[in-house]
């Protein structure tokens, strides 16, 4: 029995430690956070006045999604006259510009311009940068609606935090879209990334808010000060992650702060298939490591080693996992004995889901259709790890793929990747089967 | 090994070739570096573990060997690949088997350099052979660090030491390792722009 336990730990001294920061850290970040939502939550947040506020929205073939997101521009529990909006189109191929025209039709009080740019994202933004009018610059996806409190939450934030830069939304994505999906794997999958991004903003995003250390603005959903963003070198063009990159500037250049705002609700879309969540993660994978690299030359920071640490040297040391499952299989080990210390390792992580889950949960207060549904769906918490799991092997896959010389918003989904192998099995078995019949011909 | 043995390597080299190589001209990256990694470690776990276990162990005893004539601390049985360590409240032996002599880790980093798209072929096998010797380096740190609690601690200390503590440092030197060779590296030459 106890070669057995030196065995475990032989083994395990690879999963424990993970385990254990990754325990360590989650504890204490919902802690840090739980006892600053205890010290804030009697706080009453009136604004005295309303500063200009300018909306910047990338345009891309946004025809299906564009009415949805000024609608809820309108229906913002802020001044619209103070509201100064940029549909700035970056090479659609679609008529989004007709969703323009019947919108501004439909809200004529809305001050919306519609401008066009060079193709890429990081372009549109920067024309809406160089252009905008507000004290407050506020950066949101076209595919994606604000909660009707966000730009008053983002404006009394900064009003009252004058050392706030910069400020990320929190980004949720839409239940009506989860409701909609039929697919019961699909659907739990969709739930999953709810529950993912309300773990990763609320308590993630929401301790590194706290303690400063901030890697990455939410790309859907951010919001600066117009006198410090306009002192960057504004968004670079040449990487996936120009988020990331404008997040570092910040920080490195400027030595600003960077926030989340708790309040400020951003609701997206549900991720379509498995195929976009490949696709989506490899790209920022693929993204954090450039910017890590753009700012490498001027000294690796902290905040980024740590985040290069955790997203790609961490990856490998958990790979040694599966070589072990490997090892323990071929020497016979206890079955019991595997599949035990794989349960623990499970039950351990959806455990600290679901104390995550608590933590965020009190920051859904003013979001009680999430909430509810949160609520309801919380058996989901026991597939979260298994979900985790399946994100690390793309995120693995994100970093191996990245050697690719040419960055691609899209690489190859992972469907197409299984047809080109089933392909080439084909073609083998063409060519097995070829040689098996010459050889029952020559018989 | 006996005939059957050396088929069944050949069969298993063959079978994993004839997947990368399709893979390679696929362009499928991940899928190399997954399938082409495990593959030959389950390979040289199979086949290759204990002769290169018996291999290190007689290279890392005569290390230690070394180190006991210099220190005087402990006595090496290099027949026996046995560490006796006279703490000041009794005797101790070790027996180096393969967790000491780092074999399984050795083969792990091996086979995830082997695949893991380097830049050049130099860095490969710079990372390969750098990357092995550094490696044992760390072994031999982890057992002058438990003999060393030992010594001064007492026998009472062995557990701890080499459950716990040895593997921690241990940890955080393949960490170290881990982070130089792969992250450093990709950090350093990852190519950015040409977004397609």
């Amino acid at each position: 029995m106890s070669s057995f336990i030196e065995e475990a730990l032989f083994w395990g001294v690879w999963l424990i430690i993970p385990l254990l920061v990754d325990m360590i850290s989650g504890i204490i970040s919902g802690f840090v956070v739980m006892t600053k939502y205890i010290k804030d939550r009697k706080k009453t947040k009136e604004l005295e006045f309303y500063p200009k506020v300018t909306i910047i929205i990338p345009v891309y073939n946004s025809i299906k999604t564009l009415r949805g997101c000024v609608t809820s521009i309108t229906k913002q529990n802020y001044p619209l006259s103070e509201i100064q909006v940029f549909l700035i189109d970056n090479g659609s191929k679609d008529d989004s510009k007709s969703a323009f025209y019947e919108l501004q039709m439909e809200h004529p009080k809305l001050r919306m311009w519609w401008l066009n740019s060079s193709k890429g994202k990081a372009n549109a933004l920067n024309k809406g940068l160089y252009l905008s009018e507000g004290k407050y610059i506020v950066n949101i996806d076209s595919d994606g609606e604000l909660d009707e409190n966000a730009i008053r939450s983002l404006v009394y934030k900064f009003e009252n935090n004058k050392d706030i830069c910069a400020m990320t939304g929190v980004i949720l994505t839409n239940i009506d879209d989860i409701k909609k999906t039929k697919n019961p794997f699909k659907k739990v999958m969709q739930k999953c990334e709810l529950f993912e991004y309300a773990e990763a903003f609320l308590v993630g995003r929401g301790f590194e808010s706290i303690t400063n250390t901030m890697f990455t603005l939410a790309g859907a959903c951010s919001a600066f000060r117009k006198e410090v963003v306009q002192k960057t070198q504004l968004y670079n063009g040449e990487t996936l992650g120009e988020d990331t990159h404008m997040t570092s500037q910040i920080r490195e250049f400027l030595n600003g702060k960077i926030a989340l705002c708790e309040e400020c609700f951003f609701y997206v879309d549900s991720i379509e298939s498995i195929d976009k969540m490949y696709t989506q993660r490899q790209r920022w994978q693929r993204g954090g490591i450039e910017v890590s690299t753009l700012f490498n030359n001027k000294g690796l920071n902290n905040i980024m080693k740590i985040t290069m640490i955790k997203d790609h040297t961490l990856v490998f040391p958990r790979l040694i996992w599966m070589f072990a499952m490997v090892y323990l299989i071929l020497i016979d080990y206890p079955m019991k004995l595997v599949v035990g210390a794989n349960l623990i390792l499970y039950i351990a992580y959806a455990l600290l889901s679901l104390s995550q889950y608590f933590v965020g949960n009190l920051y859904l207060r003013n979001q009680k259709k999430t909430r509810k549904y949160m609520l309801k769906n919380s058996y989901v918490i026991l597939f979260l790890p298994l979900y985790r799991m399946i994100l690390f092997f793309v995120r693995a896959a994100g970093i191996i793929n990245a050697v690719d010389p040419h960055a691609k918003w899209n690489t190859k989904t992972l469907t197409e990747e299984v047809t080109i192998i089933n392909k080439e099995v084909g073609n083998r078995m063409t060519l097995l089967n070829k040689i098996s019949n010459w050889i029952n011909s020559n018989d | 090994m006996t005939i059957g043995n050396i088929f069944m390597l050949l069969s298993l080299m063959g079978l994993l070739y004839v997947v990368l190589v399709s893979l390679k001209k696929l362009n499928l990256n991940f899928f190399k570096f997954f399938i082409g990694s495990l593959g030959v470690f389950t390979i040289a776990m199979m086949f290759f573990m204990d002769p290169l276990n018996n291999l290190l162990g007689i290279l890392i005893t005569k290390i230690m060997s070394v180190i006991a004539n210099i220190s005087g601390a402990f006595e090496v049985y290099a027949k026996n690949s046995l560490l006796i360590i006279d703490a000041r409240d009794g005797i101790i032996s070790m027996l180096i088997n393969y967790e000491c002599s780092g074999v399984i880790e050795l083969l792990v980093y091996s086979s995830l350099v082997l695949f893991f798209p380097f830049v050049s072929k130099g860095k490969k096998v710079w990372a390969l052979i750098g990357g092995n010797i550094y490696i044992i380096l760390c072994n031999i740190i982890r057992l002058v660090a438990i003999i060393s609690m030992v010594k001064w601690q007492g026998i009472g200390w062995y557990n701890i030491s080499h459950t716990i503590i040895g593997r921690i440092i241990f940890f955080i030197m393949m960490i170290f390792l881990y982070y130089k060779v792969f992250t450093k590296n990709q950090l350093k030459y990852q190519r950015v722009g040409e977004i397609k």
